[in-house]
């Protein structure tokens, strides 16, 4: 017994190397950091659905980085590879802004390969346990900003590293009238990850002001939603400004690199 | 009995009056139809899309029908230009506007029966045509049929240089057809595309109003600083293995970095995702948009501050050397001693 925990820790020592080595060959300082939060996947774990996990995505390392309480350590899922491993918990270094960095003493534990399930699932095996990661479910219908940004990291990273312009938000805050912006937006929709966060930013900023914000998450099929339909929406995201329950205006797609400043020109355009 | 205060030759008047009306429209409608077909013959490729999309190819194949289609267009334009307005040509080039017009007026009766779907095929943008449908239809009825209308007046007869002049039109058209199928190996993609050098990626837009749409609201990423960035078209099933090379070129520490523009669709990404590993910045970028940038992918080009530097077509040459490089150092090393 004695001697067979003996191989099987020799073993697995054989492996940890082999890790490390393959971390060595990569510069694992280098490549292994850059983990930004990601709210595209959903992590379930023994069948259990977690939407609480923490996940980092990292594109440069073509690897995401799994971080949840159902799992023994931090996991690593090597999509280049298609391998997973597991780390020590005390080699990874969040940086302020909420991305990681792997340690560059870090030593990855191989615990298996991936198998993709449908082109877009990844399952694998962490510690006995059944993993998969999958794309996280549209959130579709009427929303509230807070419960966008709770539900979604990457939303919550992009809006954290955001900073409205300061003029446009005492414009806006010194509203008096009626204002409402309904937000029409994919989850799915790579330009509504981008930009997004930014109006859920704005909105924060804004939570002592008379504007409401509401959010409607609409399908790929955007015509296929009565909603967007009704409010002759054929692009995400829309923001539609209203004014006493009229619409005055819509955040241009060119404008939504800072919708604060769209929004105070269409609520009080310069004059002149 | 003839009236005294009536011009001794009113009819030659009036007839050289006609004769230059007649003149002018052909001229103007020769120089509309033979601009049109040179700038549609540089990017043959294009043209054969849209006649495929149109669905006039009149059972050709789309590249076949488009070389005819020059033909035609460029030939009756330099008939036109040289005044040879005889009833045969007058009627072909009618045929032609027509045809023109009736497939300008179905897409806009499309878009107005909500038929025509111009939206980006990542799904997120609306419609991005730059002129509508209806607008395209009012322009042509509006730049051609006076045109036309015109070269229909005072048309010469037969004169000795007819001959010269219909082996004029026929060279234009010769020629035309030789530059559509020569236009993919000449190195014109900075003339025939939106993308050159010294072009702003915030002029670079597709759509009009507030769905316009431009290069940095779709890669944020490359508005500032330095970047290497790759059009590509990840249905190519060449496209995994062009991947492969740019993931070695991030991976190997690549110094300038790399954005890669694509039309695909969410599902697309997601199974790429696991399928390429992309190492590099993948942005789904509408048809629309991308569409003029290229005649042939991949295409790559650098952009510094927001402004585009160099051009290449295919892969940048700093991306080959550095992955030939990684590849001549695994062989080398995977040589025996």
């Amino acid at each position: 017994m004695k001697r067979g925990g003996l191989v099987l820790a020799m073993v697995f020592s054989m492996l940890a190397l082999a890790g490390a080595q393959r971390l060595a060959a990569q510069g694992a300082d280098a490549v292994l950091s850059g983990f930004e939060p990601s709210g595209d996947w959903l992590l379930v774990v023994a069948d259990k659905e977690l939407p609480k996990a923490r996940i980092y995505d990292s594109t440069r390392a073509q690897a995401l980085l799994l971080m949840s309480a159902e799992l023994p350590s931090p996991v690593l899922v090597d999509r280049s590879t298609r391998s997973v491993a597991t780390l020590d918990l005390m080699k990874v270094a969040e940086r302020a802004d909420g991305s990681i960095d792997l340690l560059a003493d870090a030593v990855l534990a191989p615990s298996g390969t991936i198998e993709i399930e449908n082109r877009t699932d990844a399952a694998f095996t962490v510690d006995g346990k059944k993993v998969l990661l999958k794309p996280r479910p549209w959130m579709l219908g009427p929303q509230r900003g807070a419960v966008l940004l709770e539900g979604d990291a990457g939303y919550r990273w992009r809006a954290k590293r955001y900073e409205p312009d300061a003029g446009s938000i005492t414009s806006l805050r010194s509203e008096r009238r009626d204002v409402r912006i309904l937000t029409f937006f994919g989850s799915w929709c790579p330009h509504c990850k981008e930009h997004l966060p930014l109006l859920l930013k704005t909105e924060q900023r804004l939570a002592d002001a008379k504007i409401r914000f509401d959010y409607y998450g609409l399908p790929s099929s955007i015509k296929s939603d009565a909603e967007a339909t009704k409010w002759n929406v054929d692009g995400v995201p829309t923001a539609i400004v209203l004014l006493n329950g009229k619409e005055i205006g819509r955040i241009p797609n060119g404008s939504w690199a800072s919708p604060e400043v769209a929004l105070a020109l269409l609520l009080h355009p310069p004059k002149g | 009995m003839i009236d005294a205060a009536e011009p001794a030759h009113p009819l030659p008047l009036r007839r050289r009056l006609a004769e230059s009306a007649g003149w002018l429209g052909g001229a103007s409608l020769g120089l509309i139809l033979l601009v049109a077909s040179a700038l549609k013959a540089l990017d043959p490729a294009a043209f054969a899309e849209e006649i495929g999309r149109q669905g006039v190819g009149f059972g050709l194949p789309p590249m076949a029908a488009a070389l005819a289609a020059l033909a035609v267009e460029s030939g009756l334009g330099a008939l036109l230009l040289v005044n040879l307005r005889r009833r045969g040509v007058m009627l072909a080039a009618t045929a032609l506007v027509l045809f023109f017009l009736a497939l300008t007026g179905r897409t806009a009766w499309r878009a107005a029966h909500g038929q025509l779907d111009e939206s980006g095929s990542c799904g997120c943008f609306g419609n991005l045509v730059e002129r509508s449908p209806n607008a395209a239809f009012v322009q042509d009825l509006l730049m051609l049929v006076p045109s036309l209308a015109l070269a229909w007046a005072g048309r010469p007869g037969a004169t000795a240089a007819s001959g010269i002049r219909s082996g004029v039109a026929l060279g234009v058209a010769a020629a035309v057809v030789g530059l559509a199928a020569a236009a993919p190996s000449l190195p014109l993609d900075d003339f025939a595309t939106r993308l050159h050098p010294g072009a702003r990626l915030s002029e670079l837009c597709a759509g009009a109003g507030d769905a316009r749409v431009c290069l940095p609201t779709v890669a944020p990423g490359i508005a500032s600083g330095r970047h290497l960035v790759l059009l590509a078209d990840v249905r190519d099933p060449q496209f995994a293995a062009l991947a492969a090379r740019l993931n070695r070129y991030v991976r190997t520490g690549g110094e300038t970095p790399l954005t890669v523009l694509a039309d695909f669709r969410p599902e697309e990404q997601q199974a790429l995702y696991w399928e390429i590993a992309p190492a590099f910045d993948l942005q789904a970028t509408p048809s629309a948009l991308l569409r003029p940038l290229y005649r042939r992918l991949p295409r790559g080009f650098l952009v510094s501050a927001g402004t585009v530097e160099k051009t290449w077509a295919g892969v940048p040459p700093e991306i080959s050397a550095a992955t030939a490089a990684t590849a001549a150092t695994a062989a080398s090393a995977a040589a025996p001693k």
